[in-house]
């Protein structure tokens, strides 16, 4: 595999960007303060109207 | 059909949100009836692989044509109409809205959807294929369902963007993961160059080895994407609806969603083990399939800790069972599948029994009975009737459906196992020591009881078409007194 500089950097900058990105996601989705919401949000399918 | 008209009218308009429910009425008959159609073809085939016979001699009876027409009618028959009917209840429920395009667009979706299934059996029948598993219907047949899955993904996405709650519910991720994924797959892999525009072929824009990795970028994908990611958006509804509490973790959701889209596309190769695919393709697909573990796990772990502290609903609601059991099914196939993802595993089990084992551990056990929940939850409040015809019934369905798994997927693992070792097989001078034809007789037994596992599986859809049938009709069966009646039976 013949890559310039510029295209290695490219691939590695993707790899480990999506690391962070999905890292981020992980953190986001355990951060405390967030706690409350997530429990709000998994109670929405019991507030559709009852038919 | 009089039972439709029916139940349409004066309830539904007493409600502040007019939901779509007709044409997810339909979707659920289609659902039940190509399942059925789908469980028959597949029981035949499978006495066709035990009895040769079978094939009798017309060329559109042979093993060869029928098979497709088994596999695309569970997976895009049973298993598409199942997320179509599913995912145009839930989003419009989760989000308390209307479905974007209203009635109209939603019976495009319908009308739409059971003709490219039509028109891609009746090809399989007559001999007309790309000769891509999973994806075998030609040109003219792709064309319209990528306009029918467009259709699909702007009522689905224009729900979800009209919608009046300010979150979306994470089971609406699931389904628009499936949704968006599936029409990126299906485009890229059936780029092809029709022959004219009269005749069915077509040929392939890829070749040789990147044909077989786009088909297997396909292929894997469409398990991945089709067959889970939107079967977990029916576990992240149904299974909190029907034990009447929310999921155990919702955050833990967020983090298997992602995971799942950041690994699952990758995992492709692993169908491509010691062929002319690189090695460092063939152990990335390993790599990924491995690491997929614990995404599968955290959602199976999800799905069934949302029963904490409710066990006891598994002994008294049959329904209950169904997804619960599917999800624990989920959570051994995707074991089973990163282990044989594995190169050296895969040396053994591919192209052996094992892998349509496997295969059908997924499908009948995760896929089939998290729908077959989902229909026994959907009819009554689609039908708007107080609950199910009989609950006996669905116990019924439960234990002779899930025999019946065990005898199939029992069955290959050992026929599987066995196939792959007398493959192997040399003898003291270095020759192969058995002949195909020596592992095909020594298989028959198991083919036998694979069959008829699949033949129990078939009785009992056969259960539910009846009881589902009977509960649209409004009846209830008279032995309502001991199912109704759960805390008669005291705790051991």
């Amino acid at each position: 595999m013949e890559n310039g500089g510029l295209m290695n950097a490219l691939y590695e900058f993707w790899l480990v960007g999506m690391m962070l990105i999905f890292l981020g996601i992980v953190w986001w989705a355990f951060k405390p303060s967030n706690r409350k919401k997530w429990e709000e949000r998994g109670r929405i399918p019991f507030k559709e109207e009852e038919s | 059909m009089s039972t439709l008209a029916a139940t349409t009218g004066p309830v539904a308009q007493s409600r502040s949100t007019d939901y779509v429910e007709n044409v997810v009425r339909w979707f659920v008959i289609a659902t039940i009836f190509w399942g059925v159609v789908g469980f028959i073809a597949g029981t035949f085939i499978a006495f066709q692989l035990a009895y040769p016979e079978l094939n009798f001699g017309p060329a559109w009876l042979n093993f060869g044509r029928l098979r497709p027409v088994h596999t695309s009618a569970v997976i895009f028959a049973f298993g598409g109409n199942a997320l179509i009917a599913t995912s145009l209840y839930v989003v419009q429920r989760t989000c308390r809205q209307r479905l974007f395009g209203g009635q109209y667009l939603a019976l495009f979706i319908f009308v739409g959807y059971q003709l490219f299934i039509v028109l891609a059996a009746s090809g399989y029948l007559l001999g007309i294929t790309q000769s891509k598993e999973y994806a075998e219907p030609e040109w003219y047949v792709d064309i319209w369902l990528t306009i029918v899955w467009v259709a699909y993904l702007v009522a689905f996405a224009g729900t979800l963007m009209t919608r009046r709650e300010s979150h979306i519910y994470v089971a609406n991720w699931f389904y628009l993961a499936f949704i968006v994924t599936v029409a990126m797959l299906h485009i890229v892999n059936n780029l092809a160059m029709p022959v004219s525009f009269g005749g069915p072929k077509s040929y392939p824009l890829f070749a040789g080895v990147q044909d077989a990795m786009t088909q297997w970028w396909y292929g894997h994908n469409a398990v991945g994407f089709f067959l889970t990611a939107g079967f977990l958006g029916i576990m992240y509804y149904f299974v909190p609806k029907q034990a009447e509490r929310p999921i155990y973790s919702y955050r833990l959701s967020i983090v298997h969603f992602w995971a799942l889209i950041f690994l699952y596309i990758w995992a492709g190769p692993h169908h491509l083990h010691y062929t002319a695919l690189p090695d460092w393709a063939q152990v990335l697909g390993m790599t990924f399939s491995i690491m997929l573990w614990m995404p599968s796990w955290g959602g199976m772990i999800n799905g069934l800790m949302t029963l904490s502290g409710a066990w006891d609903k598994l002994r008294t609601d049959p329904v209950l069972r169904f997804l619960v059991v599917s999800v624990a099914f989920y959570g051994m196939s995707t074991f089973e599948g990163p282990m044989m993802s594995i190169r050296q595993v895969n040396a053994l089990s591919h192209y052996t029994d094992w892998t349509v084992g496997h295969v059908h551990s997924g499908a009948l056990g995760w896929v089939a009975f998290v729908s077959f929940g989902a229909m026994y939850y959907l009819v009554p409040k689609l039908w708007r009737r107080q609950g199910l015809y009989s609950l006996r019934l669905v116990e019924w369905h439960f234990w002779i459906a899930t025999l019946g798994i065990v005898l199939y997927i029992t069955s290959m693992w050992v026929s599987g196992i066995m196939q792959g070792l007398m493959w192997r097989a040399y003898d003291s001078l270095g020759f192969l020591q058995f002949s195909f034809i020596e592992t095909v007789e020594a298989m028959h037994p198991f083919y036998v009881i694979r069959a008829l596992g699949g033949v129990l599986f078939l009785i009992g859809a056969l259960i539910m078409v009846y009881n589902l049938w009977r509960t649209a009709r409004g009846d209830v069966a008279t032995e309502k007194v001991d199912a109704g009646a759960p805390a008669a039976v005291p705790a051991e």
